[in-house]
């Protein structure tokens, strides 16, 4: 637990307080993260996902969950502040994720950004790491609510589809060692 | 992972996938919610699969943005991605992952996608899920950061034996409970050394608060154990807990043959209301749940 604890809780605690109001939300979000973590841990395969993407899925989840909640409550929109809109600098990534080792699907992920269009990279960024609706992306970018749509779902669909190739042919190449190891024995 | 799929159409199974995204976004209404789950359904692809991979995808994003937003050098990046939690919130996290040990079977059902890697390929299973199955053990195992050094001399380490009168000071209603041995060879050449009738006062006692959820034990004659082969490892029993799972202590070992160790108790759970505290001997780095074969102290709370 407390390996656990301490490889992903500043993460976990990062995403909390960017997404949610206050520290006692982040706090209890967290708290939900790591049970739900444990829950979900049998689910986990090495082959489809890095295991700091597993747990950063895990925690989009429950922050998702907690955000609803939220909005179903007072009716009001998120109050984090956006975060600072930039082009993702390959470089500045690298230098981030280095002492994290296993951020192999974030690093795919950075180099797709970067061969897209800094509008779409924009409008990525506002959906997927502030969270906002594609409406109010619409307004904060002046696109037409089409043009975020298409960005954003094309986006997501080509890296999908680069680590869905990535995570066939690691069970493809850990087949043929297993194939080979069976052969060798 | 594509969704292909012949009970749908080339439009179905874009529309599908589109759905898939705005799901992943939480930007479905409750009418595209209902369109997505018939979708689904006409589906004969794994659709909590499908919805897995763009989650996986949104994830991926999430991190590179995050990782993007560090402060530049590499250092420091580090350094920010390990930021602590708030106080208290780490330790809140182990005593959740203890309330889960009674039910803490991994559901090994159904993994995202379609490879077959072994369980011992798994970080995560080594990881997190070792943890979930272990986790009190786990716990055990940092607390015992606290507790591991050998419990020392009062001489050489006064500063807990004034850290333990204070804090019988500051809580009038702290309990103070001699120790009385158990049938064991840890205590039993202690027991062959003393008066008959003596032993209350030379095996020592615990001292605990209640309200501050913190204690001393004073050891007197355990034998010194070989932290490699066994630990000592105190457990709390709580009225308010399932007698089977009492609350641990922590680990911990006596360096010196003869003389008084006083190691102080910090449990990461609370206890409700004690009823029994008892050193067991267990392998090194404790146990989940102890055999209780071999228990050479123990301090039972005088009913009030």
């Amino acid at each position: 637990m407390p390996e656990c604890v301490s490889k992903y809780g500043g993460l976990i605690w990062s995403l909390a307080k960017r997404r949610l109001r206050s520290q006692q939300d982040a706090e209890d979000a967290v708290q939900e993260i790591f049970i739900d973590i444990w829950r979900s841990a049998g689910r986990f395969d090495p082959l489809v996902a890095d295991e700091v993407t597993f747990v950063a899925m895990i925690a989009r989840r429950r922050l998702i969950d907690r955000m609803r909640r939220q909005k179903n409550q007072s009716n009001t929109c998120s109050l984090h502040e956006l975060s600072v809109v930039e082009a993702v600098s390959v470089q500045r990534f690298s230098e981030g994720v280095v002492a994290l080792e296993l951020w192999d699907e974030a690093r795919v992920a950075a180099e797709h950004l970067q061969e897209l269009h800094p509008e779409e990279q924009r409008v990525l960024r506002l959906s997927v790491y502030d969270g906002l609706s594609h409406a109010a992306i619409a307004e904060q970018t002046l696109l037409p609510l089409g043009t975020v749509k298409s960005h954003i779902r094309r986006g997501l669909h080509s890296l999908r589809q680069k680590l869905s190739r990535r995570s066939s042919v690691a069970t493809r190449d850990s087949s043929i060692r297993s194939n080979a190891k069976t052969g060798a024995s | 992972m594509s969704v292909h799929n012949n009970l749908l159409t080339n439009s179905d199974q874009s529309r599908l996938e589109d759905l898939l995204c705005d799901n992943t976004l939480a930007q479905l209404s409750s009418e595209e919610q209902n369109e997505l789950n018939v979708l689904l359904g006409r589906a004969t692809t794994d659709g909590e699969a499908e919805m897995a991979s763009w989650e996986l995808a949104a994830a991926a994003f999430e991190l590179a943005f995050e990782a993007s937003s560090l402060p530049a050098g590499r250092d420091h990046a580090a350094k920010a991605m390990q930021k602590s939690l708030p106080e208290g919130l780490a330790s809140r996290i182990v005593a959740d992952s203890a309330s889960y040990r009674a039910d803490h079977r991994l559901d090994h059902s159904k993994a995202y996608g379609q490879s077959k890697r072994t369980p011992s390929d798994s970080r995560l299973a080594s990881v997190v899920g070792w943890c979930m199955a272990a986790g009190l053990l786990l716990a055990l195992v940092w607390q015992s950061g606290s507790l591991s050094p050998p419990g020392v001399p009062v001489s050489a380490e006064a500063k807990v034996t004034v850290l333990r009168q204070e804090l019988l000071k500051a809580d009038a209603q702290a309990l103070q409970i001699p120790w009385t041995a158990g049938k064991d060879a840890a205590i039993a050449f202690a027991l062959e050394n003393m008066n008959e009738g003596s032993a209350a006062d030379t095996l020592g006692d615990i001292v605990w608060s209640q309200r501050q959820q913190k204690g001393f034990m004073r050891i007197c004659g355990l034998a010194v154990n070989d932290p490699q082969r066994e630990q000592y490892q105190l457990w709390i029993f709580d009225e308010q807990r399932d007698e089977k799972y009492p609350v641990d202590g922590g680990v911990f070992n006596v360096a010196i043959a003869s003389g008084e160790v006083v190691i102080p108790i910090t449990p990461q759970l609370g206890v409700g209301r004690p009823t029994l505290f008892a050193i067991t001997v267990e392998k090194p780095g404790g146990v989940v749940v102890s055999s209780r074969e071999r228990l050479p102290l123990l301090a039972a709370v005088p009913k009030s």
